[in-house]
């Protein structure tokens, strides 16, 4: 679904990611690990288009209506229509446009683009209540501005609540565990788990292991320096909580 | 033929055959005008605009057909509203649909009491030259819930429109007023004074929403008095005119008045809109709150020149002035100026001010939910004024409000 070959990016003209190589296929769930500022969090927005990060070489496909198409080329808006969603780290608040005309706007834009027939306000609102249950948010966060006020609990349902109304094919969860109670973390961990399914892929981006005892993912990876240094199953994760990255990242150099 | 000789001859023109009284209103308001003269750009107060758009061979506004879009206004609204119809500057009470009672009263203006020697030579100007108006007045301890529209609309290429208005509201009555600016697409002058009167603890909501024609210069001063425990909640919102400059002079002449302003402008292509407020806090412990925000775009240029004046007797007072920008296009221009005269010396007065693009982390959160990009700015476009808009208290002013705007924000994005 998603072929990521040898990309490196910059930020400021800094160059963050310095070629980096991974596949990911429907059905699979790949976790990406590492110390703060090894580019983690960049790998997430370049994959989602933000406009801040610069692709300086490298390339990345996937794959829409069985073709691969190059991500890199398509508009932030364009990757979300074609199933490319990003989980925030720090969600933005919107005062004055409510959770649920956001959502709408949202879902609609992509009916529109998959040529199904947009929801009028009443049946969507009825489809998002249903939703709202796997993320244990009231119905009434759906009349609040988007993210005003929410706690950080309620922002990183918020956000799976989204995932969940564009059931998307590829979600980048982007630290979505930071920040997060023991009980909003099962939550929103289980919010995730139902949402899995054969043709979709999830890349979780985490800093502790802790996020993985509840997702449990078949791939990990170890991210330093803007490269992946080392890849394996689950195994590799509980390595890393006991003995912390210094073996790997000592290795590396 | 200059602007000045045009003043002079509407002014000459108003005195023949005019009553006792009103040849004695309109000399007064003549004398600060000649006193003052007419404004330049070396006025501090008016920096930012210069009379030039005004100078053209107007004529005097004929009688027409009332405009289509006032009575599609009317027609949609009339379930909500009072509605007062105003073609030109004159009241037309036959096409108007009012549920007047005792002490609610609206009628053609004619009132020559009112004092207005707080204007400046242009205001000044404008009421010695006036072409007459509504006068609204509610009687003590009336509370009217049904608020009041009044559609003004203007037609008539070429055409200057001088109108006076006044609101008078007695003690502890509360009344809502909603006025609607519209015109075509033809070039004219609307000059509009209003004043306003709020006895002790009286309650006057007021909103503007100006669409005038944008080929038009709209000039709109809001004159307002108030005593002690009155309120104000005024609302201006700017969506039309090639040329507009609002003012809005409040006097804070009682103990707890309370003033609470909020404005609206939106600029496209050439649109200039330069705000002028003065709060004049003349009593202790007044209140007054001023936020205005612009969206601008193209080569448009939106000005707030606001003073907070407060007098060396008006211990306790509160005051604030906020005024927050948002640019759409490198062309576009914002410029904010506060000037705060502080005699007394237990007083709290704030000002900030603002200027930015759009908020790119925002747009980009918006993009990643696969909304377009057009209509996300538009969302943001309607976030970043609705703090401005959840003010209006009354759901119906906000409705009406809310529609307006929301027809204009397709305009409002970068790309377009």
């Amino acid at each position: 679904m998603l072929k990521i070959h040898n990309l490196h990016a910059s930020v400021d003209e800094k160059e963050v990611l310095k070629g980096i190589s991974l596949e990911i296929n429907a059905g699979e769930v790949h976790a990406i690990m590492g110390p703060n500022g090894s580019g983690k969090s960049t790998l997430s927005k370049v994959l989602a288009g933000h406009p801040d990060y610069e692709v300086t070489s490298g390339e990345v496909l996937y794959e829409v209506n069985f073709k691969d198409k190059n991500l890199l080329e398509m508009s932030a808006d364009e990757r979300a229509r074609e199933g490319v969603f990003l989980a925030f780290q720090y969600p933005v608040e919107v005062p004055g446009l409510s959770n649920l005309a956001f959502l709408r706007a949202s879902f609609n834009s992509v009916c529109r683009h998959q040529g199904v027939q947009e929801m009028n306000e009443a049946d969507f609102r009825r489809f998002v209540e249903k939703k709202s249950e796997i993320v244990e948010l009231h119905p009434s966060f759906l009349e609040r501005a988007v993210n005003e006020g929410f706690s950080g609990g309620e922002k990183k349902r918020n956000e799976i609540l989204q995932m969940a109304v564009l059931s998307p094919r590829l979600s980048i969860l982007d630290e979505t565990d930071s920040g997060l109670d023991i009980d909003s973390l099962k939550v929103v961990a289980e919010g995730v788990n139902k949402l899995r399914s054969k043709d979709n892929a999830v890349l979780l981006i985490t800093h502790y292991q802790r996020l993985l005892d509840y997702i449990v993912p078949d791939f990990v990876h170890v991210l330093h320096q803007g490269r992946i240094i080392q890849s394996g199953d689950k195994g590799l994760a509980l390595k890393l909580e006991k003995q912390g990255y210094d073996w790997l990242t000592k290795a590396s150099l | 033929m200059s602007f000045v000789d045009q003043v002079a001859q509407k002014f000459a023109a108003q005195l023949k055959g005019a009553s006792s009284p009103e040849i004695a209103f309109r000399e007064k308001a003549w004398a600060n005008y000649v006193r003052q003269g007419l404004p330049d750009r070396k006025n501090e107060s008016w920096k930012y605009s210069s009379l030039s758009p005004l100078n053209f061979n107007w004529a005097e506004p004929t009688e027409v057909v009332t405009p289509l879009e006032a009575v599609q206004i009317a027609r949609e609204w009339k379930s909500d509203f009072d509605i007062a119809l105003m073609v030109n500057g004159r009241l037309r009470m036959n096409e108007s649909s009012l549920t007047l009672e005792a002490g609610y009263e609206l009628s053609k203006f004619s009132a020559t009491q009112i004092d207005l020697d707080q204007g400046d030579g242009f205001s000044s100007a404008m009421a010695a030259t006036h072409g007459g108006g509504f006068q609204l007045r509610v009687a003590p301890g009336l509370k009217i819930s049904r608020p009041l529209m009044i559609i003004h609309c203007q037609q008539g290429e070429g055409a200057w429109t001088s109108s006076l208005n006044s609101v008078v509201l007695g003690q502890g009555s509360q009344f809502q007023l909603l006025e609607v600016f519209v015109g075509n697409s033809e070039k004219y002058l609307h000059t509009d004074l209003a004043y306003a009167d709020v006895a002790s603890e009286a309650k006057l909501t007021w909103v503007r929403v100006q669409e005038e024609s944008g080929a038009s210069s709209y000039f709109g001063e809001m004159q307002i008095q108030l005593a002690e425990a009155a309120q104000l909640l005024a609302h201006q919102v700017h969506l039309g005119a090639g040329w507009t400059r609002g003012a809005l002079r409040v006097n804070l002449t009682g103990e707890r008045s309370e003033a609470k302003m909020y404005g609206l402008s939106f600029g496209q292509n050439d649109q200039h809109v330069d705000q002028r407020v003065e709060m004049n806090h003349l009593a202790p412990k007044s209140l007054s709150v001023q936020l205005f925000k612009g969206i601008l775009k193209d080569r448009a240029r939106g000005v707030l020149n606001g003073k907070i004046y407060i007098a060396k007797n008006a211990q306790g007072v509160n005051s604030s002035q906020l005024n927050h920008n948002l640019l759409l296009s490198p062309g576009a221009e914002a410029d904010t100026k506060p000037e705060l005269e502080i005699f007394a010396d237990d007083v709290k007065a704030n000002h900030g001010a603002s200027v930015g693009r759009m908020d790119q982390d925002k747009l980009f959160y918006l993009l990643s939910r696969a909304i377009p990009r057009a209509e996300a700015e538009q969302m943001l476009a309607k976030s970043f004024i609705s703090d401005v808009i959840m003010k209006i208290e009354s759901p119906v002013l906000r409705s009406f409000v809310n529609a307006r705007v929301e027809a204009r924000l397709p305009d409002f994005s970068e790309t377009k």
